[in-house]
């Protein structure tokens, strides 16, 4: 038998390929998402991180309407700019466990219903002025302003007042009790303006990087904060950014020497990408979901049985290897992956049984039923996801016929409009916001209209329990609730998949977005 | 000849209100608005609603079209919905990129694909006729994201020769810029030569079977004065047609190049609006590239006419 630590030794030797590497984690007993986990982390203590150089990033959004005002961000693109230039409260570490930023200490009072943070003093914005609490209230209650468009809104509107208690106290007061509430100042929109502005021509922060030149849609370029507040941090002289949408350009750029790194790879690139000299695939396991969700208000779908047949007919495995070349973790029929921590480790997982799926129907009384499944090339894995869940329930005798959407105006027009339809979510800071998003009767985007009285019961719940078993018992239950009488079949979490060059070092991954949630600009450095 | 040139003036015109009915009725079709493609899948129904009352979305299309329409043809572009920028300014970053990169191609790729169309032309059904036919056969064969690709993996990836991505800061060097141009200016060249060059062969060996060339070849005049002096002025007007109709195809051809190698001029701009569903700029670079269109058409008319005394002065 073969150990983990003998096979990661002879991986960093080289004398195995990463494929060799996994599969032998594999047979080991590992899911294959775990081992590609082990596999981005590998960097090594004992480099000096070298001064200086110019980042070159690739991403794959591309649109006049980008901009620096990270409150109202809507691409990726928009939240490296904003992760280079502007800071946060807090940040998560990749295990999504909250580490101060600005805010030096946060406490709450017994109800959770109450927060001061403490910010950390002798910050500076670019322009020299000192950062502390008005600030704070100022960008709070922007992102709060329905006229600033943020799509962070909701997270924060629970917050009734926030009043700066002396120059660097900051106190809240929840309308309902959130013990959640500090991994909420996580999430990217989260960014911290100096009091007053809105030039965000002439963006000013207290970010890494300062704004040199920005062109939407086409390039932007950033400078080293001499003054940042993280000690001997950044390492890079300068950041630029490109947009590059078209996948194949992107590839060649890459490949070509021209960009470090590169934001999204496709799938069936990875193989290429990873025996190219020089590069290496960035695979990390994240909570993104590409579910089949039912509007279970109407039949078939409002009958269980249904639900559960078309949750058995699935070979996970096999899904996660066609769909995303393998690099993907197993779905459970809930939103809540092994990436967040609140992820309940002791829910079996959901069969693989087409026999079963098949009676199921049969009891159901829709045995010659065609099932209208929707899917769309713009959803993440395309139209691949839909094609091999059809195919998997042929194998099973049930007739899934898929609808192919074009990907303009699919939210519109179809998402949440047909009865059987793909979506895509991508992870939130933490459970109770994807759950509160998604699964909460009154959400707005409960897409599946699965309204449990008793489910909200205990989400409300869970919000103002500090004792974190108990809580966790909570979030177990909740998740049970969704995988067995839920209307999505969430058959795997595909990983987000991006790619570097050897030369980049310091890339820390994070299962929340793409390159280190988009904050590579703070860590990596250039090895000539 | 005044009236000629009226009614080519006025057909034109006509063709662009056409072209502009045709693109504002497809932005119209595509599913969805700004709205819905800005807000995507965080989009509430009140969200919605506000914004569309904003940008005045809720009004019929056809009281939308009459008023872009009466702000065009007073010089008027309108204003990105997107960005609430004028479109002018947007699509003024542009468009000398994508000039550049079509100027530069038409520099090398009439000359050549005329020249090697009459040496085709010199050397009927032998190997450079054969060899010149069959490899502008293959050049068309191909469509451009293909050949651009093949030419990024050969000379970017392989050799390193030219970059893979053609954007260059407007502040930098003419020689830097123009080496970032090589590989899509050959892209563009390679299709808009086999076009040109089959169309160019042709037109000439048409002309090289008439009596009177047959007439000089009987009087032992060379091979060469025969194509030059005797052939290509009465081939002049045809060949004109073929450049025009190769720069209208060379307009269209941007676009997929300019994606390909990730050069920020009209076409991607294009792309991106429609993908944003801007109207205003969708139709203000659809109006250019027709005009580009049409006012070429229109030029390789005047050669026809100046070149050929018969369509000047009909019986």
């Amino acid at each position: 038998m073969i150990r983990m630590d003998e096979l990661r030794r002879q991986f960093e030797a080289g004398r195995l390929s990463r494929r060799e590497f996994t599969n032998g984690l594999v047979t080991l007993g590992l899911s294959l998402s775990a081992a590609n986990g082990l596999l981005v982390a590998p960097a090594k203590a004992n480099e000096t991180p070298k001064k200086g150089g110019r980042l070159r990033v690739g991403s794959l959004q591309a649109s006049p309407a980008e901009t620096l005002d990270t409150h109202a961000a809507l691409s990726s693109i928009d939240a490296m700019r904003g992760m280079q230039i502007y800071s946060q409260l807090v940040q998560t570490t990749s295990n999504l466990e909250v580490v101060g930023e600005l805010a030096e200490s946060w406490e709450a009072n017994k109800a959770a219903d109450e927060w001061v943070f403490k910010l950390r003093k002798g910050v500076e914005f670019h322009d020299g002025r000192d950062f502390g609490a008005k600030d704070v209230v100022y960008s709070i209650r922007r992102m709060q302003d329905p006229k600033t468009g943020s799509p962070a809104r909701s997270f924060l509107a629970d917050i009734e007042e926030v009043v700066a208690e002396d120059a660097h106290t900051v106190r809240m007061k929840l309308s309902n009790a959130n013990v959640g509430l500090p991994s909420v100042f996580a999430e990217y929109h989260m960014k911290m303006y100096a009091d007053g502005w809105t030039d965000f021509n002439n963006p000013i922060g207290t970010g890494p990087f300062k704004l040199k030149s920005f062109k939407p849609g086409i390039r932007s370029v950033t400078e080293r904060n001499p003054n940042y507040f993280k000690n001997g941090l950044p390492h890079l002289d300068e950041v630029e950014l490109f947009s590059i949408p078209d996948t194949t350009a992107r590839t060649s750029a890459f490949l070509a020497g021209e960009i470090h790194l590169m934001e999204d790879i496709d799938p069936t690139t990875i193989d290429l990408i990873d025996q190219a000299p020089g590069v290496e695939v960035v695979s990390v396991p994240t909570a993104l979901y590409v579910p089949f969700s039912m509007n279970i208000e109407v039949p078939p779908y409002d009958n269980p049985d249904v639900r559960l047949a078309l949750k058995l007919l699935i070979d996970r495995e096999k899904y996660v290897q066609i769909v995303y070349k393998g690099h993907g973790t197993i779905g459970n029929d809930h939103p809540i992956s092994p990436a967040y921590p609140e992820h309940c480790a002791d829910l079996a997982p959901q069969e693989y049984d087409p026999e079963k799926a098949k009676s199921l129907i049969k009891k159901a009384g829709y045995e010659n039923h065609t099932f209208e499944l929707n899917g769309s090339e713009g959803l993440q894995g395309g139209m691949n996801t839909a094609l091999t869940y059809s195919e998997m329930a042929k194998a099973a005798g049930i007739n899934v016929k898929v609808i192919r959407n074009p990907a303009d105006g699919f939210w519109d027009t179809v998402w949440m409009q047909k009865a059987f339809f793909g979506s895509a979510w991508n992870m939130r800071p933490s459970a109770d916001v994807i759950l509160t998003t998604v699964f909460f009767s009154e959400a707005p985007w409960n897409e599946c209209r699965w309204k449990r009285p008793e489910f909200d019961k205990l989400l409300i719940e869970a919000r103002r329990t500090f004792d974190h078993a108990k809580r966790q018992e909570m979030f177990c239950e909740m998740q049970r609730m969704i995988k067995d009488d839920g209307g999505s079949v969430i058959p795997a979490h595909g990983n987000l998949l991006d790619a570097r060059s050897s030369k980049v070092k310091g890339l820390v991954p994070h299962p929340m977005g793409s390159l280190g949630y988009y904050q590579f600009g703070e860590t990596c450095w250039l090895d000539s | 000849m005044a009236t000629l040139l009226v009614r080519r003036l006025l057909s034109g015109l006509v063709t662009l209100w056409a072209v502009s009915v045709l693109v504002f009725a497809g932005t119209e079709i595509l599913p969805g608005d700004i709205v819905s493609a800005t807000l995507g899948q965080s989009a509430t129904p009140e969200v919605l609603a506000a914004m569309r009352e904003e940008l005045g979305l809720g009004r019929p299309a056809a009281v939308r079209y009459f008023e872009w329409m009466s702000g065009f043809v007073q010089g008027d572009l309108g204003t990105s919905l997107a960005l609430n920028r004028p479109v002018a300014e947007l699509v003024g970053e542009r468009v000398w990129n994508t000039f550049l990169l079509t100027a530069l191609t038409a520099l090398f790729a009439v000359p050549l694909s005329i020249g090697l169309g009459l040496l085709a032309v010199a050397f009927p059904r032998g190997f450079v006729d054969n060899t010149i036919s069959l490899s502008s056969l293959i050049a068309i064969s191909l469509p451009e994201f293909f050949t651009g690709a093949l030419l990024v993996v050969v000379f970017a990836v392989n050799l390193g020769w030219f970059p893979a991505m053609s954007y260059v800061p407007e502040t930098a060097s003419w020689g830097t810029r123009l080496h970032a141009l090589v590989l899509p200016t050959v892209t563009l060249t390679l299709a808009l030569m086999a076009h040109a060059i089959r169309m160019t062969r042709a037109t000439v060996l048409d002309v090289m079977q008439s009596a009177y060339v047959e007439m000089a070849v009987l009087k032992g005049v060379s091979k060469g004065r025969i194509i030059l002096r005797h052939a290509l002025p009465n081939a002049f007007g045809p060949i004109a047609n073929v450049i025009a109709l190769s720069l209208g195809y060379l307009v269209t051809s941007v676009v997929v190049v300019e994606a390909v190698f990730a050069y920020p001029g009209l076409g991607r701009q294009m792309v991106d609006a429609v993908a944003t569903r801007d109207p205003p700029l969708v139709q203000a670079i659809a109006m250019i590239f027709c005009i580009v269109y049409v006012v070429v058409n229109l030029l390789a008319d005047l050669v026809a006419l100046a070149a050929n005394p018969r369509i000047r002065m009909p019986k």
